[in-house]
């Protein structure tokens, strides 16, 4: 009997839980990005108790494709979206900057490379790090799989869109990626600059063309790479005016002053107004 | 028929016979050493980091000392869901096939299908559910898409435990219950069910402890972010589980503390499955008694 | 776990005889029969053909919606809004480089297999022997323990599998391995794969053993044989079928296992091309603890991040499609094997 009763009350629970639906916001995409959006959907959850947002992760271009198909309001994404994308009708938001640097282990000699020796490195025509003024020892260059969004930052910006090398080391994540770089002799990556900072013990930073990336080299310009974290949004699906409403409040949240300041500088992020001149694609 | 070969029990082949027999101990004794050394590495790794707060606590997003409670939840939630879709199809699949279908054709068949979803990879089902459910119906990566998805690796296991299990029940029983008067579906509700009932439950706390652990699927249809509130009921938010926070912080490393979590989370696995196994170690001795 | 349920009740007549559509008259009318009764009696049966008609459904529902993505790949279907692919470029070359139009998925496929393979090498005889070892060799009191060591085996989740290579095995082999790189691919991923498949292949040797009748075991010691010629030359034959299908449902789970190996086999997609130009002097020991790539690994990897619609997602499904086939061939192989036991 006991058990009847508890089935029955599970059942009824879930009827309610069913029917009781707020005003939900779908947010879908970057795992990179996600963390901040979802800080900044919790911040704004307590300013606006009638409206839900929903973060949920899946990747940089399942949020631009659920975000196209009216699968989800908001989509986040490293990247831009495909011609295919923007033809659909959606419409971007630059929400964060995000600084990108080489990494290297500490061992290997070297604290700056030129573009041309940056380019080579990963190309597979330099091979070795005394060809670039370092120690004898062999390069081991670890990046991320082809559909990430630092690989295609990387291949833009430092291969000026070449091939990598096939002799490379891959790792899913740039957690991963700094964890190899860190306990690897002669490795060399790219990664967000954060991830560079938290880890200054283990890896050492590599400087571009003479210039350390930091957050000020970004804003003055001197520093060349970095690229916009984005968040999509689908005007023609996004039919309910409560929702397109909610949506549209919630990215002015990201954008106000104080989040990109106390949030998105903290999470290792620059703000978005710290690029003055947009580069036009990346 | 072949022939069987000449044997004879020669000095070699005695100690032949000795030196396989402690072979097969080794070997037998090897992998009581690695889950030992499994279960002992993981809750070595994860006892430092388990306390309450740390069961307690909601997940950070951007700094250490996280919890894992909506996890905890999200994971029991989901495998009750699971359970909860796939136990009546299982349990009338499973009736069909041992009272309805004969031994024929039909029955080989359906057992074909059964087999076939069985040895279906996760990663397979987690496609299927992520073009069904999360695009094609529009579900986005929620609770509602994950259950089914989930459910699906449920139904065959539900399936095949009550069909073995109705077919144990001895027919003298049934035979007695006919000679009562009872219809066909009063002997099998009323008198067969019962009788297999422990052997389903077996059945269904293996397939709890499948569901719990399961990732891939998770991952594809219920997404790798919490809702951010406790508890939510709401099948429309993304749910996070306990195996699926294990692979998502492992892999995103965007928390200063990821190592320690998922230490503690894979130690909270553990020791749930630890629990599950005892249950159904008590559910088998309960079959048992009652059997002899 | 199937069969020896069979053989015990294949000796029964089926109760279908005795109910049949007549009903036989009641010794004693303890259930009542309203009209009720006898109407959900008449029906009831549909609802659960229902029931196994969907499971049947689900199996073709797999199917269609894999189909309609993973052929997208190379036919010009609704989902497809990007290049046709040809069947040979994807499936005959090793050169996987999506962002440069190149499909080749040959690498994973190749991947998929070795990583099985070497997964099987070991589980196979290991777990083939353990089956002997608990049916016929071990006390009482052990063959509850290695029973009891097999379901948790079993139990424990892929992801806490990977997380144990990842955080144990790989920096313990990366630190006595004499090359500097990290140790990840082949050798660890079958290792833990072994580990994963091998309650498989006990639970289904063991059942063999068992169902084996005992004068079989008894006859060929009665002629004097020792212990271990009787199950060299006249049990593992006489199983022989059944071992085959034990071996060839662990293959299956190894093949579609994808959590815990992405976690430890390092995601090289160009492994192929790498071992190729590489001077080694001993390749096959390079290539074990090389980065590469399988099926599974790179679905999980890259599925989330490819555009719908594009060549590389659609591609991405046909792996997906690939490996469900995969999976219905070996269940037909079991089947086969099956039928050549009882005949």
């Amino acid at each position: 009997m006991r058990i009847r009763i508890l089935a029955q009350s599970v059942l009824v629970g879930l009827l309610l839980a069913v029917t009781a639906q707020a005003q939900t916001v779908t947010v879908m995409g970057s795992t990179a990005l996600g963390p901040i959006v979802k800080k900044a959907a919790e911040d704004f959850m307590k300013a606006n108790p009638g409206v839900q947002i929903a973060v949920s992760g899946g990747g940089s271009m399942t949020g631009l494709n659920q975000v196209t198909s009216g699968g989800c309001h908001i989509g986040i994404s490293d990247v831009f979206a495909t011609p295919d994308q923007e033809k659909a009708g959606v419409k971007n938001h630059n929400i964060v900057v995000q600084p990108f640097t080489l990494i290297a282990h500490p061992g290997v000699g070297v604290k700056s490379l030129t573009s041309l020796q940056a380019e080579q490195v990963f190309t597979g025509k330099i091979t070795n790090w005394k060809e670039v003024g370092g120690k004898d020892q062999k390069i081991v260059r670890v990046i991320r799989p082809e559909s990430s969004g630092t690989r295609a930052v990387q291949k833009k910006e430092i291969l000026h869109d070449h091939d990598f090398t096939k002799d490379v080391l891959i790792q899913d994540s740039t957690g991963a990626v700094v964890n190899s770089v860190a306990t690897t002799i002669g490795a060399v990556s790219f990664v967000e600059l954060e991830h560079l900072e938290k880890n200054k013990v283990r890896v050492s930073g590599i400087a571009y063309n003479g210039a350390e990336c930091s957050n000020e080299a970004v804003k003055s310009g001197k520093y060349p790479i970095f690229s916009f974290g984005h968040a999509y949004t689908n005007p023609a699906k996004l039919s309910d005016p409560k929702v397109k409403q909610a949506a549209e409040a919630f990215l002015a949240y990201i954008l106000t002053p104080a989040f990109q300041q106390n949030v998105v500088l903290k999470a290792g992020y620059l703000p978005v107004d710290y690029v003055k001149i947009l580069k036009t694609k990346l | 028929m072949r022939t069987l070969p000449a044997l004879r029990t020669s000095p070699t082949a005695k100690h032949v016979d000795r030196l396989m027999r402690g072979v097969l101990w080794i070997i037998a004794l090897g992998f009581i050493a690695v889950l030992l050394i499994f279960v002992g590495a993981i809750l070595k790794q994860g006892w430092p980091v388990l306390n309450l707060g740390f069961l307690t606590k909601m997940p950070e997003t951007l700094d250490a000392g996280g919890g894992i409670k909506p996890q905890i939840f999200n994971s029991l939630y989901l495998v009750v869901l699971s359970l909860g879709l796939s136990l009546p199809v299982g349990l009338g699949a499973g009736i069909y096939m041992a009272e309805y279908a004969g031994k024929g054709r039909a029955l080989q068949f359906f057992r074909l299908c059964i087999e076939t979803l069985a040895a279906t990879p996760s990663i397979v089902l987690a496609l299927f559910g992520m073009i069904a459910f999360v695009q094609t119906m529009g579900w986005s990566f929620s609770i509602r898409s994950g259950a089914l998805t989930l459910a699906l690796l449920n139904l065959p296991v539900i399936t095949r435990v009550t069909e073995v299990s109705l077919q144990s029940v001895p027919r003298e029983l049934k035979e007695a219950c006919y000679g009562l008067g009872a219809t066909k579906l009063q002997t099998i509700l009323k008198v067969a069910l019962p009788y297999a009932a422990t052997g389903i439950l077996t059945g269904l706390v293996l397939t709890a402890g499948r569901a719990f652990g399961e990732s891939a699927i998770l991952v594809f249809t219920a997404g790798t972010n919490t809702s951010g509130q406790f508890p939510d009921f709401r099948l429309t938010v993304p749910g996070e589980t306990l195996s699926v926070h294990l692979w998502s912080v492992t892999s995103d490393g965007t928390l200063p503390d990821a190592r320690e979590i998922a230490a503690g989370t894979a130690a909270v696995m553990i020791l749930i499955l630890l629990i599950l196994n005892l249950l159904v170690r008590f559910l088998d001795r309960a079959i048992r008694r009652r059997t002899r | 776990m199937n069969d020896s349920s069979e053989s015990t009740l294949a000796a029964t007549k089926p109760l279908d005889a005795v109910s049949g559509t007549k009903r036989i008259q009641p010794v004693l009318p303890v259930f009542r029969q309203s009209r009720l009764h006898r109407l959900a009696d008449r029906w009831s049966h549909l609802l659960f053909l229902a029931c196994s008609l969907l499971v049947v459904a689900l199996i073709g529902g797999i199917l269609f919606f894999l189909a309609t993505r993973g052929l997208a790949a190379f036919f010009p279907l609704a989902g497809n809004t990007g290049r046709t692919l040809s069947f040979s470029e994807v499936f005959l070359t090793t050169d996987w480089a999506p962002s440069s139009d190149r499909f080749g998925i040959l690498p994973f496929v190749a991947g998929s297999l070795a990583v099985t393979g070497l997964a099987l090498l070991v589980a196979a005889p290991t777990g083939i022997l353990t089956g002997v070892f608990i049916a016929k060799l071990a006390p009482p009191w052990m063959r509850t323990l290695m029973r009891q060591v097999m379901d948790l085996l079993v139990g424990i989740p892929s992801v806490v599998y990977g997380i144990f290579g990842l955080t144990v095995i790989l920096p313990l082999v990366s630190r006595t391995w004499l090359t500097n790189a990290p140790a990840s691919g082949f050798a660890i991923s079958a290792m833990i794969l072994s580990v994963m498949i091998v309650p498989t292949i006990v639970s289904l040797a063991t059942d063999a053993f068992e169902s084996l009748p005992p004068s079989l075991d008894e006859g060929s010691q009665a002629l004097g044989s020792s212990r271990w010629q009787a199950i060299w030359h006249v049990l593992m034959p006489a199983a022989k079928p059944r071992l085959l299908t034990a071996t060839v449902l662990g293959l299956g789970r190894a093949i579609g296992e994808a959590m815990a190996v992405q976690m430890v086999i390092g995601n090289n997609p160009q492994w192929i091309a790498l071992m190729r130009e590489s001077t080694d002097r001993a390749p096959f020991l390079r290539a074990l603890f090389t980065p590469a790539a399988t099926l599974t690994t790179e679905l999980v990897q890259e599925l989330p991040n490819t555009a719908a619609g594009s060549p590389w997602n659609n591609v991405l499904f046909a792996m997906g499609l690939l490996l469900y086939l995969l999976t219905m061939v070996l269940i037909l192989t079991t089947r086969r094997l099956g039928r050549g036991q009882e005949a």
